[in-house]
């Protein structure tokens, strides 16, 4: 038998390969879309997106604390940076002090561009992602970390 | 052909492959084509073609084509709205269709999506991803989407509506004007105020579907339709309302039901009111006494009418009195009238306003008597007789001339229910014989004892005061009709 001349398949195998053939096919599909039911397309947790105003409102050089969206906005010359003053320890809203950031709870200190320099602190304060919005006003999503020294020019 | 069941296996494999194809156009109608995902399509579209400066380019290169949400716990909102709503915070979007246009007004400016969401103000169900859903007006969702020129009504959750400029809510300014030209006051209570006829508006905002009655109701059938057509007919929507027909433009209509929506009771966070809202609710502790004439019109006039001339009332099958009419005012005292107002005619229509009841102030009862009285003499020349009377002359007299109006037993029917006991607490004998003598100038009260020709003598008007008084002593209408029968003189019956 040649490559040019395959053995016929009959019409019985043919037909117990298929019916085989499918019943995998939608086992895999089916185990796809279990797959993807842990990740839903949106969560139900509240907006961690925060409008936070036309940019001329911050002046350069200047700190912002957002309390109640738990971060802080800084203008430099190079542009806006916005530093989650949630810490990483165990979640208390860290305090701003004189050379940073200071947690009241288990005393980790953080300088001031979130680097921790003591304390039980495990990471670094993240940077958040800032953007604007269509309208123009400044938007930091607190759900987006961007790496430290990141900056967002107007 | 010879094998007959050739075609069944035919027909089972036409029947698998229609299966198989409608399965794969519904997984690709659900996953490419759901309506939500074509307009952001679209949008992206839209922000290709603005894509004309740094920023402009910016956004395009972050939008994303995904299901988008404001989700805001302390609401109970989770509003999905903007997955098909992308423009409505960006300024360039005003020339676009819906959905993708700028949100009209500077509203977000004040509410940003991701602190107030939609629903709050909007209603509709926010979960929902399709437009139809969304409106909810023919699905089971509490709260329909309420249409653009109504969406106000929802303003005063957090707002004092008083304080608001009255241009941004054109129909509640209207409708809250309305509430007391109407006399809407005068059957409904709102904050404790008003009469006892009708339900309390405090929380008709509130109400969903399912407490209104949809039977007689055109379609779409959501709340704010039925308070629209409920306004323009409210007996054709509530079969045996005792409302009057409001008489209202279509217009007037709409503000009224803008006003109704917007009286809800809603739980919200303080931290949403508005530093009005929350003095609103302090200065409702201390209500301002309105003026006599005020209160007449917002909490009487719906019955009364202007008061000079008794009305005849279809809904009530009776007269309502004629309460600024002269020979009223110049007969009755003014304890006559504080009671009367103080605690109404139980039985009758006429409800108690006192501060426990109506909710009126003793300030306010004081100056709506003073307005009823206007134009009185200041002290009312009455006659006494100093005749005793025979109660069971006074009955015969009383079937003959009295009864056809003011029922048997003064039970009441056309006129008012002599026996009532808040009238035989204040009516004074002088005041009684006085009204039976002078009649009522614009009621259907004749007066009894005309100089040219006095239908009852001083003793016979003795004689029915005497029975009146009767009817005041007994307790229970049983009591009374036992009263009579034993009392009735042989033949008195004319």
């Amino acid at each position: 038998m040649s490559r040019l001349d395959p053995p016929r398949i009959n019409r019985r195998s043919f037909l117990s390969l298929a019916s085989l053939g499918s019943f995998f096919a939608a086992l895999g599909t089916a185990a796809a879309g279990m797959l993807r039911l842990p990740n839903p397309a949106v969560l139900p947790g509240p907006v961690r997106r925060f409008k936070l105003g036309p940019p001329e409102q911050f002046s350069p050089g200047s700190e912002t604390a957002f309390a109640e969206q738990n971060l802080v906005l800084f203008r430099d010359d190079q542009g806006f940076y916005a530093i989650s003053s949630t810490c990483t320890h165990l979640g208390c809203t860290v305090a701003r002090s004189k050379d940073g950031f200071a947690c009241p709870c288990h005393g980790s200190r953080f300088d001031s561009k979130g680097s921790v320099i003591g304390g039980p602190a495990p990471r670094p304060l993240p940077w958040l992602e800032v953007s604007r919005a269509a309208n123009g006003d400044l938007v930091v999503n607190a759900d987006n970390e961007v790496p430290e020294g990141t900056r967002y020019r107007v | 052909m010879k094998d007959p069941s050739r075609i069944y296996r035919c027909l089972l494999l036409v029947a698998s492959l229609v299966t198989v194809g409608y399965l794969v156009g519904a997984a690709v109608h659900e996953n490419y084509l759901a309506q939500w995902k074509v307009v952001q399509h679209q949008y992206q579209d839209i922000l290709r073609q603005k894509a004309t400066d740094d920023r402009g380019r910016e956004l395009l290169a972050k939008f994303r084509v995904e299901m988008k949400q404001a989700s805001i716990p302390a609401l109970g909102a989770v509003d999905r709205c903007v997955t098909c709503h992308n423009g409505i915070d960006d300024p360039r979007m005003t020339d676009v269709e819906q959905p993708h246009r700028t949100h009209p007004g500077h509203i977000l400016d004040k509410h940003p999506v991701d602190r107030f969401g939609c629903t709050v103000c909007h209603h509709g169900q926010g979960a929902a991803l399709t437009f139809r859903e969304a409106k909810a007006d023919d699905v089971f969702w509490d709260y329909p989407l309420l249409p653009p020129e109504m969406t106000e009504a929802t303003c005063v959750t957090c707002h004092d509506a008083e304080k608001l400029p009255p241009d941004q809510i054109p129909l509640l300014t209207a409708g809250m004007k309305l509430y007391q030209q109407k006399s809407c006051g005068s059957c409904h209570k709102l904050g404790g105020r008003g009469g006892a006829l009708g339900p309390a508006l405090d929380n008709e905002g509130a109400k969903t579907k399912h407490q209104l009655i949809m039977t007689s109701l055109r379609p779409p059938h959501t709340t704010w339709n039925w308070q629209l057509a409920h306004f323009r007919d409210p007996g054709g929507v509530v079969p045996d309302s005792q409302m009057r027909n409001p008489t209202v433009t279509q217009r007037e209509a709409l503000a009224l039901a803008v006003y109704m929506l917007s009286q809800w009771k809603r739980d919200i966070p303080e931290s949403y009111l508005a530093p009005d809202k929350i003095e609103q609710k302090y200065r409702a502790l201390h209500p301002t006494p309105l003026t006599g004439e005020q209160v007449y019109q917002q909490y009487c006039n719906a019955c009364h009418g202007n008061g000079s001339y008794s009305r005849w009332d279809k809904k009530f099958k009776r007269f309502v009195p004629a309460i600024r009419g002269v020979s009223l005012v110049s007969t009755a005292t003014r304890e006559y009238l504080q009671a009367n107002i103080e605690q109404g005619r139980p039985g009758t229509q006429m409800p108690a306003w006192g501060p426990h009841a109506g909710g009126l102030l003793p300030d306010e009862i004081t100056g709506v008597i003073e307005y009823l009285r206007a134009g009185a003499p200041t002290a009312p020349a009455m006659t006494a007789l100093t005749l005793r009377g025979d109660p069971s002359h006074g009955l015969s007299l009383f079937l003959r001339n009295c009864a056809g109006c003011h029922g048997m037993n003064g039970r009441g029917g056309l006129a008012p229910e002599i026996g009532n006991p808040v009238f035989q607490r204040a009516a004074t004998d002088e005041f009684i014989i006085g009204t039976i003598r002078n009649g009522r100038v614009g009621t259907a009260m004749p007066a009894f004892q005309r100089p040219e020709a006095p239908t009852l003598g001083d003793q016979d008007i003795a004689d029915v005061l005497a029975y009146l008084r009767t009817l005041g002593e007994q307790k229970g209408r049983n009591a009374i009709a036992q009263n009579v029968t034993l009392s009735a003189p042989p033949g008195g019956r004319p």
